[in-house]
């Protein structure tokens, strides 16, 4: 049985440097978790991963990774995986976190 | 320790240049992701959770002053200034740009290092005991064999699409025996303490 929609974001590595991003409600990717579009219908979650799929020159491996609605940074990781991804590594603050 | 002849110094050479042009054609959007992805890991580098990733070779663990050094001079010029030695004797880059690894495999080259075979299912970097040549107790130093099977298994065209990977290990065969765990280890058999001869595969263990 399929699993029912959750809403979340769609994310990616960027192409030159590798850097975990999202796509941002205004259509571009964005490094900063929180600016993430929120996709709370399915069918739009899946057409905008239709269309990130094909921006191989810019993009590695997009997908939709369960989110939530933050109260104040906007969507917010809902596996353990994807909330190491929006923060860096969790033993030396050596990725997002340095620049933040 | 082993020096590169000029076939190996032009093999690893053409092997960047290689993948220099590999990288541009991504870049450009000649090659699709699933095109490049073989050749990238083919050339060490993989694309973890948060960046590209080089895993350099350095085989049985033995380095020189000037390949250390210039391992330090990649990791401040094109990483964050570190890098992160493996329990399988390779150094690992967490960092790069992907433009940027042609650039640091002509830097490895120029010390004659390289990244080749360090992903995928082939035979890995040919790993020795960290003690070997300096235990009091040692029997047999095992960076001769391990050199002989660095050579017979790089770029053997058999063994380079495996159903999984495969690591090899040679101890040193000391009194207080290190347990490492890797797909196989070699040891010196009990004859060959006096005739030096020959090699007994003897611990087909596990593929971690």
């Amino acid at each position: 049985m399929a699993r029912a929609f959750r809403p979340c974001v769609l994310t990616a590595n960027d192409l030159f440097d590798g850097d975990v991003v999202y796509l941002a409600p205004d259509g571009a990717w964005t490094r900063r978790p929180g600016a993430a579009r929120l996709f709370e219908e399915e069918a739009e979650a899946k057409r905008c991963l239709a269309a990130a799929e094909a921006q191989e020159d810019a993009i590695v491996g997009p997908y939709l990774a369960a989110a939530a609605p933050g109260r104040h940074l906007g969507p917010e990781p809902l596996h353990v995986r994807e909330a190491l991804r929006a923060t860096g590594p969790s033993n030396y603050f050596h990725g997002k976190q340095a620049g933040s | 320790m082993y020096r590169y002849d000029s076939f190996d110094r032009d093999f690893v050479r053409n092997r960047v240049a290689q993948f220099r042009q590999q990288v541009e054609r991504r870049i450009d959007g000649s090659l699709t992701e699933e095109e490049f992805k073989p050749l990238r890991l083919m050339n060490g580098l993989y694309l973890q959770l948060h960046a590209y990733m080089l895993r350099v070779a350095i085989p049985y663990g033995t380095l020189n002053s000037r390949q250390m050094r210039q391992l330090a001079h990649i990791a401040e010029r094109w990483d964050k200034g570190y890098g992160h030695f493996t329990t399988r004797q390779n150094v690992q880059f967490n960092w790069p740009r992907l433009k940027d690894v042609p650039d640091i495999l002509d830097a490895l080259a120029d010390v004659e290092m390289h990244a080749i075979q360090t992903s995928g299912n082939c035979v890995r970097n040919v790993t020795a005991d960290h003690f070997a040549g300096a235990a009091a107790d040692e029997i047999a130093d095992p960076r001769p064999t391990a050199e002989l099977l660095r050579q017979w298994s790089t770029d053997h065209p058999e063994f380079a699409f495996l159903p999984r990977k495969f690591g090899n290990y040679i101890p040193n065969l000391t009194k207080q025996q290190r347990t490492i765990n890797r797909a196989v280890a070699l040891r010196a058999g009990a004859d060959d303490l006096t005739t030096g001869r020959t090699l007994q595969q003897c611990v087909p263990a596990m593929i971690a």
